[in-house]
């Protein structure tokens, strides 16, 4: 549940591509929230085709990456990878109720949604973006800042950042990784910890008066769905924004969302080599084994 | 409708036997040989109307299979078998000289190519896979030829080429998955982490690493400064907001590298598509790793008269076997070596190199002669049927149990051998039945009775039998000491002896047309030079050999033996038993080697660890199932599993968050495991699972690869086109094994990793010797990179519009708009390299850029989709 439903829409092409997952988990998602049936689609603006980057040439700039202890002009290639996979394995982990997509304009800044279901922050629609270290993952765990500073414990609010780093003190390559971090993000709203607060008034109002606490956290909440539908807080292609329910705009692919159907497969190409082949039952290891296999000599 | 139905008959009985008349017309020796001709290209079978004919004619069965009613169809496969296949391309591939089966491996390759059909490409799938030609799977047969020196080598090579390319999971079954279902080739931990993906490159960063010392890219780096990102880092992003890679001046090798990304992708996503309907993810757990099959079907299906039959029609057969069988080994493997020669070994004095190893099967296994030879072996088979779900087919084990005898007296770990290609060679090979031999020998009687011929050339197979014994002995030694020695020497020799080896042979080869003359040939022709065999050495001591001393060493050899065989019987029983007893459940091929430790000590050490894991699991709170110690670390994981996945359906009532904790058990599990495996590979010889093997072709494969500088540069190409075909299957079984390269393998399994590794090693130490080499190699690569990337850039304009080779809307930097088309005039100039150089020259700048291609695949395979969910979640 963690891909951009509008993936195809947006997403460009040296990027890892999962149209289906995320049409499927947004068809979930749709589902699995009927207390809003008429959410609001997110909307992304095209592709800036003729925005090429700048490419600026500084000297100065990061040294060479070379975490892995090799020779340095791969270096690009392996933090790419390394972010890469890592956003791999989040849509891998399909998790409830949170979007990440990475900025047009690097690697290292992702931007998100989360949605909130249940509990004290139910309805709760928070954006957020999450900033790597640009030596990961050999440095310290990526940051987790909210857009709008939600009333929370563990939430700063001033800058709006998460306290991530309780959970992860040390950040250990293959051990830790960013869908954990996404992961954390939402647990923090189902289990509230008070313990050493980022946000004091709200730890102690958390203790000592549950039922203030609450209405603050309501009216947080309500503050944050307000500035829904601003302008991202990020000016890129690529960041998350929403815009009120435009069926002239949204209709269709809401159509395409609930009609989800693969692409075709490709073509058969005719005359072409065969490929992809199997006579293998299922279950079997003996080659030839279905049913209509040819006869065995 | 009758008529209908025997019209069609008659039409597929007239396509199938027009197949054969038609191929009977064909050239039986092509004249296309350049150097490094390695399969039939269009412009090469237009030129020859029979080819043509006959590739029509194929076609056209490919329609008629299309349209055909299912009945009908399978009646004309049926035909086209066992009227084509079997009676005429099998013996066309057993022929008598190197051309003829060269061409014919050639043709076979282009029918497979030419085959759109995919029924019709089934029979000649099953053909390959399931005909066995004188008791040899025609597939075997192929890999085997893969290692042939000529020219021959590099067309099978091809038509391996071809085979891969189909993304057949049944070919792949047989070619490589088959061995490594069991898992055997890795370690636990690595077991484990079948499924993970490299998430930081770190395999990437290993094969790049092998690059040559001297090599431009990495001249570059050294000042690389311009090499970086600039991404904006972190929250501070007012500062920069610079995109995308600056490039160093030397663009080539940078666009270079993001072409085979580029590759990767797409090739990775084919593969991907391509084995969608495979029937298994072969990720190490689905098909099951216990579930080995020991062979391949259809073993017992050839019935006696059939037997009895082939060997009567084929006449070479009768020359094999004239000596009483039972003066020769009767125990199982033995038997199942004689029989196994038996039936190859016509092949083996047509093709000697196919079957370099033939021999070994019966030294491999000298055995007392008992006067019940047949009988003692068919009780002894039936007390080794009864174990329990083998690790490896019996073949195998048996092969591995023999051949430790063998070496007994020479502290040799049995692992040393089996990762030989030889022995994987002969591990390939089907072991025939001992009533199989049974049966050839009553035909034999016969058949040598009528004949003097049969008689005179039975004798001499005899002494051929003898002689290769005595190579075998040889070999085996000369292994163990090349092993002893640094690799370096050795190869060195090595590769001298196989220059002067292949000019025997050939010379020997010419003489061998006048076929009766069996003698000269047997003296002349030596066991064929292996590329990168360990006994070449002894291919020479061999030669001036002297009969006698031989036969008298077998003999002894074979007393030897016996007296190992007895008490080693027992304890090969108790030991069965014992590892019965064992919670792990596996049985271990038991060795003499190892029987000598006592069994209770590998228990002791278990039920220590035992009670540290039942101790450590109290202490998390969980009562341990000591029971299933087997399972112990997937139950554990399936805890942890299942922990996480109660994490993520009920987080909204979760207590804590628990990552550091849940981790921290993991690793100390893991750290436990680990130490327990040590602990438990130290006491029982550091073997756990059995023989660790990857089967004969993927060893064959990176013996050839090892091989490198010394190859021709059509079969370099062709080896690294294989291994990134099998680079870009999806199956995390083959791929895991392909691009792992950590350290902690099975030690007896050579990874590709560590096959780079040594070429790079070589390459090294040959360019350290010829200090003019760096130059010359950087001139050739400058021009060659220069050359392919002009040819891209044209490919793109002429294809406009079409897949742009660099996309300009990448995410990082417009590359295209970076990057001016270099003008022709640019290139530089192709240098001048000696001609006795080239091949090496290119050898290694194909070193170097199969690294990259290899990188490029590691990494992209470490980003691409999950193969088997996502195909699984379409149905």
């Amino acid at each position: 549940m963690t891909s951009n439903p509008f993936w195809s829409m947006s997403a460009n092409p040296s990027r890892k591509q999962r149209p289906d997952n995320g049409e499927q988990s947004g068809h979930g998602e749709q589902r699995g929230s009927p207390a809003r049936p008429h959410f609001p689609k997110k909307h992304l603006p095209p592709i800036p085709k003729n925005t090429a980057p700048v490419t600026k040439h500084s000297p100065a700039g990061t040294p060479a990456q070379s975490a892995n202890g090799t020779h340095a002009s791969y270096g690009p290639f392996y933090l790419e990878y390394s972010l890469l996979a890592e956003f791999t394995l989040v849509i891998k982990q399909k998790l409830p109720g949170i979007y990440v997509q990475p900025s047009y304009k690097s690697a290292l800044m992702w931007f998100g949604v989360i949605f909130i279901r249940h509990g004290l922050y139910q309805d709760g629609v928070f954006k957020f973006t999450v900033y790597i270290p640009d030596n990961y993952p050999d440095g310290q765990c990526p940051k987790l800042v909210f857009d709008i500073p939600v009333f929370h414990p563990l939430v700063d609010p001033v800058s709006g950042e998460l306290d991530v780093r309780r959970a992860f003190t040390k950040w250990r390559r293959n051990h830790n990784h960013i869908w954990q971090v996404l992961m954390y993000a939402r647990t923090v709203f189902y289990k509230i910890n008070t313990a050493e607060p980022l946000n004091p008034e709200a730890a102690v109002l958390y203790e000592k008066d549950v039922q203030l606490f609450k209405s603050k956290v309501v009216d947080s909440v309500k503050l944050c769905n307000s500035h829904l539908f601003d302008q991202p807080k990020i000016d890129d292609p690529y960041a998350i924004s929403f815009s009120p329910w435009n069926p002239a705009v949204h209709e269709e692919a809401k159509e395409r969302m609930f009609a989800y159907k693969r692409r075709p497969e490709e073509q058969q190409h005719k005359g072409m080599q065969v490929s992809g082949l199997s006579w293998v039952k299922p279950g079997s290891t003996q080659p030839f084994s279905k049913d209509d296999s040819p006869p065995q000599n | 409708m009758n008529s209908v139905c025997v019209f069609v008959c008659v039409c597929g009985q007239v396509l199938a036997t027009g197949l054969s008349g038609l191929y009977s017309s064909l050239p039986t020796r092509l004249q296309v040989y350049s150097e490094d001709w390695h399969c039939l290209d269009p412009a090469d079978w237009q030129q020859v109307p029979a080819l043509v004919h006959f590739l029509h004619s194929l076609d056209f069965c490919s329609a008629v299979t299309k349209v055909a009613h299912p009945s009908i169809r399978s009646q004309l496969l049926g035909y086209i078998y066992d009227g084509f296949l079997v009676p005429v391309l099998a013996p066309a591939l057993h022929k008598l000289t190197v051309e003829e089966v060269m061409t014919t491996t050639a043709y076979l390759d282009l029918f497979l190519r030419s085959i759109s059909e995919p029924a019709l490409l089934q029979i000649f799938l099953s053909f390959i896979l399931l005909h066995t030609h004188d008791n040899v799977y025609i597939l075997d047969t192929l890999v085997s030829r893969v290692n042939t020196p000529f020219q021959l080598g590099t067309v099978s090579l091809a038509l391996f080429r071809t085979l891969i390319g189909l993304f057949c999971e049944d070919v792949m079954l047989q070619l490589v998955f088959r061995y490594l279902i069991p898992c055997s080739h890795l370690s636990r931990r690595q077991r484990r982490s079948l499924k993970q993906r490299d998430c930081y490159s770190s395999s990437a960063a290993s094969f790049l690493l092998l690059m040559p010392s001297w090599c431009p890219v990495y001249l570059h780096s050294t000042n690389a400064r311009s090499e970086h990102i600039h991404w904006p880092k972190g929250a501070d992003l007012s500062v920069s907001d610079s995109v995308g890679y600056c490039r160093a001046s030397d663009f080539l090798m940078d666009v270079n590298y993001l072409h085979y990304l580029w590759d990767a992708r797409h090739t990775i996503a084919n593969a991907q598509r391509a084995c969608r309907f495979w029937s298994a993810p072969y990720d190490g757990t689905d098909p099951p790793a216990q579930e080995f099959r020991p062979d391949t079907p259809g073993d017992d299906i050839e019935d006696e008269e059939e037997l009895i039959h082939r060997i009567k029609s084929d006449s070479i057969f009768s020359l094999v076997i004239t000596s009483p069988p039972s003066a020769l080994s009767p125990t199982p493997s033995s038997l199942e070596a004689v029989s196994n020669r038996a039936g190859r070994a016509s092949s083996a004095l047509e093709l000697e190199w196919d079957d370099i190893f033939a021999g070994q099967d019966l030294c491999l296994s000298p055995s007392p002669s008992l006067p019940n030879g047949s009988e003692a072996a068919e009780s002894g088979r039936s007390k080794l049927s009864p174990t329990p779900p083998q690790v490896l087919p019996l073949h195998i084990q048996e092969m591995q149990r023999t051949a430790t005898k063998l070496v007994h007296g020479s502290y040799v770990e049995e692992s040393e051998f089996l990762d030989d290609v030889q022995v994987y060679d002969l591990v390939a090979r089907k072991d025939a039945k001992s009533a199989v031999l049974e049966r050839m020998r009553a035909a034999n009687q016969k058949a040598s009775g009528s004949s003097s011929k049969g008689l005179h050339v039975g004798s001499t197979t005899s002494t051929v039998l003898t002689t290769t014994g005595k190579t075998v002995m040889e070999t085996v030694n000369s292994i163990m000491s090349t092993r002893r020695r640094s690799e370096d020497e050795g190869r060195d020799e090595r590769r001298k002896s196989t220059d002067y080896e292949i000019t025997t042979t050939s010379e020997g080869y010419r003489n061998d047309e006048a076929n009766n003359e069996l003698e000269t040939i047997l003296e002349r022709v030596e066991p064929p030079p292996f590329t990168n065999s360990f006994n070449v050495e002894n291919h020479i001591i061999t030669k001036s050999g002297d009969c006698d001393e031989e036969r008298l060493q077998l003999k002894q050899n074979s007393e030897n033996t016996t007296r190992q065989m007895g008490p080693n019987q027992n304890t090969q029983s108790d030991l069965c038993l014992d590892t019965n007893s064992l919670p792990n459940g596996h049985c271990e091929p038991q060795t003499p080697h190892v029987s000598a430790n006592p069994p209770g000590s590998k228990a002791t050490k278990n039920s220590s660890f035992l009670s540290q894991y039942c101790e450590l699991m109290h202490s998390l709170g969980v009562e341990p199932d000591c029971d299933d110690m087997d399972d112990h670390h997937e139950t554990f994981q399936r805890r942890v599993q299942a922990l996480r996945q109660k994490l993520k359906e009920e987080d909204e009532f979760s207590t804590d968050f628990l990552w550091e904790e849940a981790e921290e058990e993991g690793e100390t599990m893991e750290e436990e495991e680990e130490k327990e495996e040590e602990r438990s590979s130290s006491a029982n010889g550091g073997r756990r699972h059995g023989v660790p093997c990857t089967g004969p072709f993927i060893s064959v494969l990176l013996s050839r690869l090892e091989n490198l500088l010394e190859n021709s540069i059509s079969v370099n190409l062709l080896l690294t086109g294989i291994l990134v075909q099998l680079v870009s299957y999806p199956q995390p079984l083959l791929r895991s094994f392909l691009l792992s390269t950590e350290l902690h393998s099975q030690p007896s399994v050579r990874t590709l990793h560590q096959v780079l590794v040594s070429v790079h090693a070589q390459i090294e130490r040959y360019v350290e010797d010829r200090p003019d080499y760096p130059a010359l190699v950087t001139q050739a690569w400058r021009f060659l990179l220069a050359k392919d990337q002009d040819c891209k850039f044209r490919e793109c304009l002429e294809s406009q519009g079409g897949f742009i080779v660099l996309d300009p809307s990448l995410p990082n930097g417009s590359l295209k708009k970076a990057l001016p088309l270099p003008p022709l005039s640019v290139l530089p100039p192709c240098p001048s390299i000696p001609p006795h150089a080239k091949s090496r020259v290119f050898a290694i700048v194909l070193f170097a850029e199969f690294l990259k291609e290899l990188a490029a695949f590691a990494q992209e395979q470490s980003i691409a989709p999950d193969w088997w969910e996502e195909f699984e979640s379409r149905d």
